[in-house]
């Protein structure tokens, strides 16, 4: 088993409560299996807001980081985790 | 008759009390469009480039650009110019409110003060009515009490100045308009003080005209379309203002912390945008002609900061007075935001400064004696609060400070210089470059120093803000050098443009609006006929004259485009950039071959000739 720590912003932390949440998984799971379980614990909501509507891949411009790397730069949604992993979902944010 | 443009401007002479009003140029008008544009060339052609910046030769320009006063979207900007008297190049500020339009409402589009009063003097303005009036009353007053002493004297007057800081010329002190909004990194603050001028009030009761109705309602509706649909200007500025970046950029690592020690701070979150919806926000403001309203109005309700109010804080000022100082506080970081609008002290260079003298505290370069007394650790937010006032009235270790980051670390020596964050003279902004190193390119090669505006391209290489007219697309990778050239150029030619138009830049920020639909707008308010390239072409021409300026006139080098030793030279500590520098010298010199310069840095001279500066080419090799 491993623990990683999910870190939520904006309107996912109205969604969750919580903007950061500590998950034990099995070994070998990778980003999409960290998802669905995420999906499981707060809802559809979550799905439909982190989620384009087919399903398969982020909402537009929401981004997910495996320790401040954007996933798109690593394997995606099988980007493998691993024990002590800092998994930020951000919503679009913007400012300057 | 163009379009857009209140085609006059007032040219004042401080030390005579002379005021002339004369015609626009049409050729200034369609070579330089206006805002930056205007103030580049006025520079070059009436600045002598030895002139003190803080003595009377210097120039004070404050203008507008053709969509100023227009419903175009967020219309409501007004900028200075100035030769920098922290930076001794170029200097700049864009401004946002209500005085802007104002100014235009009353007849002109650009005012040239010139010379110095031989009394602290404030300028009225009435449409045709312009007078230099004795400020006996207001000098040594905050801005804050300043407009209101004004605004009494004249109803529904809208009033820029300066506070104490600009006062005591404190170089990196601002202008401040509508008592919340702020203009002029560099010191724009300290060049009116040496004026002896506090403020300019003005009302007018003037139109503007736009040459093709029918055809700007379209270009209107097709811009607000695009605004109201991209989550930048329709959800998160209106929501979270420029706050929501808080949490964001110190999970990419590139939030600065401890004077820039490293880009992750560990306690974000209680100083972002959502905690600050949660406590302090009361509503959201926002300027001239504005559909984005990105603007925090706040209120601290308890605690030893219970009764501030003011507009903000900002991201800048956030990071500014809270990471960078290794604070945590956002009661206390809006305290210092609304004393630094108070004082009229820029806040992003006054933050940084803090920052520095808490590093060098820490590092036993600085005594407590030498501290004011006070224990200068990063996070003590009282001592920050204590020492900025210090700052804004040339106190003890604020005198010092007070100079501006780089003339700072040569009075006190020590080694104290590899603890300075600036490029050129000008203090960094909060954006860590190792973490985002197109950020440390544009930093390093921006027209005003360390300048985090031209462009702010972390929209895109973090924020995978792309857009399809300019070509930037997918995820680039924010922490190699490979592309971020090109990034740089390409998005420094858009928020240049929108510093000459009159809009704000959060319409281009994040690439809501195309260079094509800014030409459709340009267009239909003036009925000069430009397409996208236009945009892009007359951007690069102003940003090519502004360079001319600090290479030809001010001597500026490739020497000086560079960024402190700590960047480029320890690694970060920690984040995704962890044992990262940034890659300068391979971007910058990808820059140069993409912008037409020399190896110094220099425009060459086919590159001036092809943008129609011919002028500068004359001077060239002099």
């Amino acid at each position: 088993m491993i623990t990683v720590t999910v870190r939520l912003m904006g309107n996912l932390i109205k969604i969750s409560g919580t903007s950061s949440i500590q998950m034990r998984m099995e070994d070998g799971v990778v980003i999409k299996d960290l998802l669905e379980e995420i999906f499981r614990l707060y809802g559809e909501e979550m799905r439909h807001q982190v989620m384009d509507s087919s399903g398969k891949e982020l909402a537009p411009y929401y981004k997910i980081l495996v320790n401040g790397r954007n996933f798109n730069l690593l394997l995606g949604f099988d980007t493998p985790l691993q024990e002590g992993q800092v998994i930020h979902i951000m919503p679009p944010i913007a400012g300057g | 008759m163009i379009g857009g443009y209140a085609g006059k401007y007032l040219d004042v002479d401080l030390s005579t009390g002379k005021v002339d009003v004369r015609l626009l140029d049409k050729e200034m008008v369609e070579k330089y469009v206006g805002g930056g544009g205007f103030i580049a060339k006025i520079l070059w052609d009436q600045l002598p480039p030895n002139a003190d910046p803080l003595g009377w030769e210097n120039i004070l320009i404050i203008t507008t650009g053709p969509m100023t006063a227009t419903l175009a979207p967020t219309g409501g900007s007004w900028y200075v110019g100035f030769k920098s008297p922290a930076t001794g190049i170029y200097g700049e500020g864009r401004g946002g409110g209500y005085f802007g339009p104002e100014l235009k409402f009353a007849g002109y589009d650009t005012v040239i003060l010139r010379g110095r009063s031989p009394e602290p003097v404030y300028l009225y303005i009435e449409d045709d009515k312009v007078e230099i009036l004795p400020a006996d009353e207001l000098w040594g007053k905050d801005f804050f009490k300043t407009v209101d002493m004004l605004e009494e004297k004249y109803k529904g007057v809208r009033v820029l100045g300066i506070g104490p800081a600009g006062e005591n010329l404190v170089k990196f002190a601002c202008l401040m308009s509508d008592r919340y909004r702020a203009a002029g990194r560099g010191g724009a603050g300290a060049v009116m003080g040496s004026k002896n001028l506090k403020a300019i009030a003005v009302r007018g009761s003037k139109d503007i005209n736009v040459a093709d109705k029918e055809g700007f309602i379209k270009a209107l509706k097709d811009a607000n379309k695009t605004i109201f649909e991209h989550p930048a200007t329709a959800k998160l500025l209106p929501d979270y203002g420029t706050s929501s970046l808080v949490n964001g950029m110190s999970a990419f690592g590139a939030f600065p912390t401890r004077n820039h020690r490293s880009g992750v701070f560990e306690s974000a979150e209680k100083i972002s945008g959502e905690t600050m919806a949660e406590t302090i926000l009361v509503k959201t403001r926002g300027c001239y002609s504005c559909n984005i309203k990105c603007t925090r109005y706040t209120m601290v309700r308890e605690g030893e900061y219970a009764g501030v109010e003011s507009e903000g804080p900002e991201y800048e000022t956030i990071n500014a007075f809270g990471a960078r100082c290794g604070i945590d506080n956002l009661e206390a970081i809006a305290m210092a935001n609304m004393n630094a609008n108070r004082l009229g002290l820029e806040t992003i260079s006054t933050g940084t400064l803090i920052a520095f003298a808490m590093e060098l505290y820490e590092e036993g370069l600085l005594s407590k004696d030498e501290c004011n007394g006070l224990e200068l650790n990063f996070g003590n937010h009282q001592a920050m609060n204590r020492l900025l006032e210090d700052i804004a009235y040339r106190r003890g270790l604020g005198d010092i400070l007070a100079e501006g980051v780089k003339e700072a670390a040569v009075k006190i020596g020590r080694g104290s210089e590899k603890y300075a964050m600036h490029v050129k003279g000008l203090e960094l902004t909060a954006t860590e470059p190792r973490a985002a190193q197109d950020s440390g390119l544009g930093h390093a090669v921006a027209s005003r120093g360390g300048d985090h505006l031209r462009p702010w391209s972390p929209a895109y290489t973090l924020f995978s803000f792309g857009s399809e007219e300019l070509g930037l697309g997918g995820t680039p990778d924010p922490i190699v050098p490979d592309d971020k050239a090109r990034v740089v150029a390409l998005m420094q030619r858009v928020s240049t443009f929108t510093d000459m138009n009159g809009m704000c830049k959060f319409t281009v920020l994040c690439n809501t609006l195309a260079p094509s639909q800014l030409a459709h707008l340009y267009t239909t308010i003036t009925g000069i006929s430009f397409t996208a390239e236009d945009v892009m072409q007359s951007a690069a021409r102003v940003w090519n004259l502004q360079r001319a300026l600090n290479t030809i006139k001010f001597g500026i080098t490739s020497a000086d485009d560079t960024l402190p030793h700590r960047f480029l030279n320890e690694t970060a500590p920690d984040g995704p950039a962890k044992g990262k520098v940034v890659e300068l010298d391979k971007m910058k010199k990808e820059y140069y071959s993409l912008e037409g310069w020399d190896d110094n840095g220099v425009p060459r001279r086919e590159r001036i000739l092809e943008l129609g500066l011919d002028f500068v080419a004359e001077e060239l090799g002099k």
